[in-house]
């Protein structure tokens, strides 16, 4: 029996597809409705990568243990970066959260005893103990996997989790408060609560998911260096959730399939331009510009959101 | 010693490539409250046109101090035609300008990589030349293009303060940056005065662009990498104000270099940057010389 | 022992070279229906801000229910039931006017991240909460509102929204800013008759901010009046109207 024997190059654009999926709902969570626009989401992504991988490869913890892991680390980092950059306004907010993505990517590249520096590192436990294990177990049933196959279906479900649990979350009493708070500040503060907390709750949430991502990408890439979390990632997320509109979780899950998916990672098997690799890349990221910008100019509120979000994101 | 003096003219350098590049940030803030994201990728075009007269074309070096500040003046201008205004027509917020900036960064940056290719390249200049007398006399090294830079930048900023001074098109900017509804009931022609922002900014960077491709090489993301560092320098001297951007600059240069020796790591000059700027922006937000208005 | 509900001592609050707030201090009985005046840029607002903790002010302290509350975050004093209201009228405009009240709760567990987090925590609560909240609206007249998204409603009934909004806290100090801003006069006996029914009813203490010196005559016991940072005069209506100072603080600093 052949079982995704052969996921082809589409599975492969899948698994990545979710990978920004997760991570662009965790901007969501924050930008849409914490109110924090965070321009160093890539730093959380970086965060679950390495310290997942640091903690699987080196020091012997479980793929589990080391997810998790992952995440906490980043939901405290979001909390520490929270502390003082919440109280800025909004530019300078954007640019210094920028600045923590920078920072860290710096220090990924130089403190090569612990990252190995632009090298770059292995995460190779995942595709070594399960993947292969898992295929060989299957094999001796007669079953036929692809080796990409198991991390595309554990992505997918990954996605429909953090979809579910986000999605629940914001219906919650919790969420209600926090979309509260991206409308006015001072009225929920009036109220008793406090909007700081929120906001950064919603930071550090947006940030395990990130890192989620994060460690899946690590598996995925299996060797991975500093050069993959520029800030391009962040933006990449952020034409994910306007294109989808602020707010949505679902509309992100799509634009995700769609703009990194079939547009990003895709466009080289559906759109042959008769020109060189270099120049198409390019000309993909040129569109991706040119997407947000007409986006941003004439449809803000993105295609599933509505326009009050996208003015409420200013207060 | 020697490495200390040495430090002083590579800060003093860097200070003044810096400061080109952050006046014309900090005029487009000051005017406009935008934060122009796309400003390193200016800076890029401008080493591109640099790259495009003196090697494809084998022209002098010399026309792309010309050129280089006209075309990104004119790009400049036109985002403000074909991007900025209408979006500011359109009733925009914060994120929907940041947004607009970052993908008209992408946009840039993307498209002078899809027309120069992605690699490191160099003018046809020798740029290991030295100043001889710098050498002799102190045994330090200071770079021919180097010392461009300094009088450059010099001569150039000296020409801004008196444009912002003296002149009608200096007032208007400095009333703009100040109150906008004050500027406009006053009789400010806000519209000629942000076009004419924009090309000074564009001037300058594009400027700023031929030196950097000059002393360091040009490369697609050449801006980029500059960007935050210029951010850094905008927000150190208090961003919106144009003194403010070159005390910030050497401010940034000097700690920059002066702090890497404490440090004994060069790689991490740049983060060194962005620390000073995350410092400022918690304990003083309206940076050395800005208004705390220009910040609310 | 008799202490105040609110104690209010000694504060300052400067903007640059101005001083917005010179040294101010008062005090408010426990089912007291106290007016703030002054002309324009007195200081009451500044002086409101300080008080509910949304200003810091440069000295001075401020007590509630015995405690020293000067250290307080702004939602920390709404927390132990000194709570606020807004010149203009705040509303969330894209939850209901249901959601709008019911939010404003205390105590409820699945508002906190680790609560929600808990499928069916404090259920019990939740369902107290919606007949408080279907109660409120009841009182203000928003009843059949109750599923309209608050941004849909007139300025008078963002106004009983608000009032509605801030009763579902449960406070025993109201803090008014500028109630009667922008509404008509029969809304403003309306919200009047409720300030009076909660005080009778429930022992509830007003302190409330206007700058027209009339409207207030009728609907508070005792008068704080304002001019240029200073409390320059503090007793019933109609002492006050009467106080030459505060004549010559309306007719010399208003225009």
């Amino acid at each position: 029996m052949e079982l995704l024997a052969e996921i082809g190059p589409w599975g492969a654009v899948a698994t990545v597809a979710g990978i920004y999926a997760i991570f662009a709902m965790g901007l969501q969570v924050q930008v849409g409705h914490g109110g924090v626009d965070n321009f160093g989401q890539v730093a959380f992504f970086l965060i679950g990568a390495y310290a997942s991988t640091i903690l699987v490869e080196q020091h012997g913890m479980g793929l589990v243990a080391g997810t998790l892991a992952g995440m906490a680390i980043a939901m405290v980092a979001a909390v520490i970066v929270a502390l003082p950059t919440l109280r800025l306004r909004g530019d300078f907010l954007a640019i210094t959260t920028l600045a923590f993505g920078e920072i860290l990517r710096n220090v990924a590249v130089n403190e090569r005893g612990l990252t190995k520096g632009s090298a770059g590192i292995d995460a190779f436990t995942f595709r070594i103990d399960i993947v292969r294990e898992l295929r060989r177990s299957l094999r001796d049933q007669d079953i036929l996997v692809d080796r990409l196959a198991p991390l595309l279906i554990l992505t997918w479900v990954l996605v429909l989790v953090v979809a579910l649990v986000t999605w629940l979350l914001l219906r919650t009493p919790w969420g209600r408060v926090l979309r509260a708070v991206r409308e006015d500040d001072a009225a929920v503060r009036a109220l008793g609560k406090n909007a700081f907390a929120y906001r950064a709750q919603a930071m550090a949430l947006g940030a395990a998911w990130a890192a989620l991502a994060g460690t899946l990408y690590a598996w995925n890439q299996v060797h991975f260096s500093p050069s993959g979390f520029e800030p391009i990632v962040t933006f990449a997320g952020f034409v994910i959730i306007i294109a989808a509109g602020l707010g949505t979780i679902w509309g992100t899950v799509l634009m995700a399939i769609l703009i990194q998916g079939v547009l990003i990672e895709g466009s080289r098997y559906w759109l042959d331009t008769g020109l060189p690799n270099a120049q198409e890349a390019s000309l993909r990221y040129m569109v991706v510009g040119l997407a947000l910008m007409l986006i941003v100019r004439f449809r803000p509120q993105g295609l599933f959101g509505s326009r009050a979000e996208m003015a409420a994101a200013d207060e | 010693m020697d490495e200390l003096a040495q430090a002083v003219l590579n800060s003093l350098t860097a200070g003044s490539l810096y400061a080109l590049a952050a006046v014309g940030l900090t005029l487009v803030y000051g005017v406009l409250r935008l934060t122009n994201f796309a400003h390193g990728d200016m800076l890029t075009l401008g080493a591109y046109v640099g790259y495009a007269i003196n090697v494809q074309w084998n022209l002098p070096l010399a026309l792309a101090f010309v050129a280089a500040p006209v075309v990104v003046a004119a790009f400049a201008v036109g985002t403000e035609y074909v991007v900025w205004r209408p979006l500011r027509r359109a009733g925009a917020g914060l994120l929907q300008k940041l947004l607009m900036a970052i993908g008209l960064a992408l946009f840039l940056r993307y498209a002078i990589q899809f027309v120069w290719g992605g690699d490191r390249d160099f003018y046809e200049i020798d740029n290991t030349a030295t100043i001889a007398w710098v050498r002799d006399a102190f045994d330090l090294t200071l770079g021919f293009y180097d010392l461009l830079t300094i009088v450059i930048s010099l001569v150039v900023l000296v020409g801004v303060a008196l444009l912002l001074a003296r002149t009608l098109l200096g007032t208007s900017m400095r009333a703009l940056s100040d109150d906008v509804d004050l500027a406009e009931s006053s009789g400010v022609d806000t519209d000629r005065t942000v076009v004419w922002t924009w090309a000074l900014s564009g001037a300058l960077v594009g400027l700023a662009g031929v030196l950097a491709g000059a002393t360091i090489n040009v490369y697609p993301t050449l801006g980029w990498d500059l960007l935050l560092t210029i951010f850094a320098c905008v927000i150190v001297g208090g961003i919106g104000s144009a003194y403010g951007a070159l005390l910030g600059s050497y401010v940034i240069a000097f700690s920059q270099e002066f702090l890497v020796l404490v440090v004994d790591d060069q790689r991490y000059k740049t983060t060194i940057g962005f620390v000073i700027m995350v410092l400022v922006l918690l304990v003083r937000p309206q940076g050395i010389l800005g208004s705390k208005r220009a910040v609310n | 022992m008799s202490e105040p509900l609110l104690q209010v001592d000694g504060i300052t609050k400067r903007f640059g070279g101005l001083t917005a707030v010179d040294d101010v201090g008062f005090s408010l009985e426990p089912g007291t229906i106290t007016a703030l005046i002054g002309p324009n840029g007195a200081g009451k607002s500044t002086l409101f801000h300080c008080v509910s903790g949304f200003i810091r002010p440069d000295g001075g302290t401020v007590r509630f229910n015995g405690r020293g509350v000067s250290r307080r975050s702004a939602h920390g004093r709404a927390q132990l039931g000194m709570v606020r209201t807004f010149q203009i009228p705040t509303a969330f405009n894209r939850l209901t006017v249901f959601e709008n009240v019911e939010l404003a709760a205390r105590d409820q567990p699945a508002d906190r991240l680790v609560g929600a987090l808990v499928p069916g925590l404090g259920r019990l609560r939740r369902s107290a909460i919606r007949t408080r909240t279907n109660d409120l609206l009841e009182t203000f007249g928003l009843a059949d509102k109750a599923d309209d998204l608050a941004g849909e409603l007139s300025g008078g009934q963002r106004k009983l929204l608000e009032f509605a909004r801030v009763l579902m806290t449960e406070p025993q100090l109201l803090l008014l800013d500028e109630p009667l801003a922008g509404v008509n006069p029969a809304l403003g006996e309306r919200l009047f008759a409720h300030v009076n029914r909660l005080r009778s009813d429930h022992g509830m203490t007003f302190l409330f901010v206007e700058h027209d010196i009339r409207t207030v005559m009728d609907h508070s016991d005792r008068v704080l009046v304002m001019a240029q940072g200073a409390l320059i005069a503090d007793g019933d209506p109609e002492t006050v109207r009467r106080d030459p100072a505060v004549v010559e603080a309306y007719l010399g600093g208003g225009e």
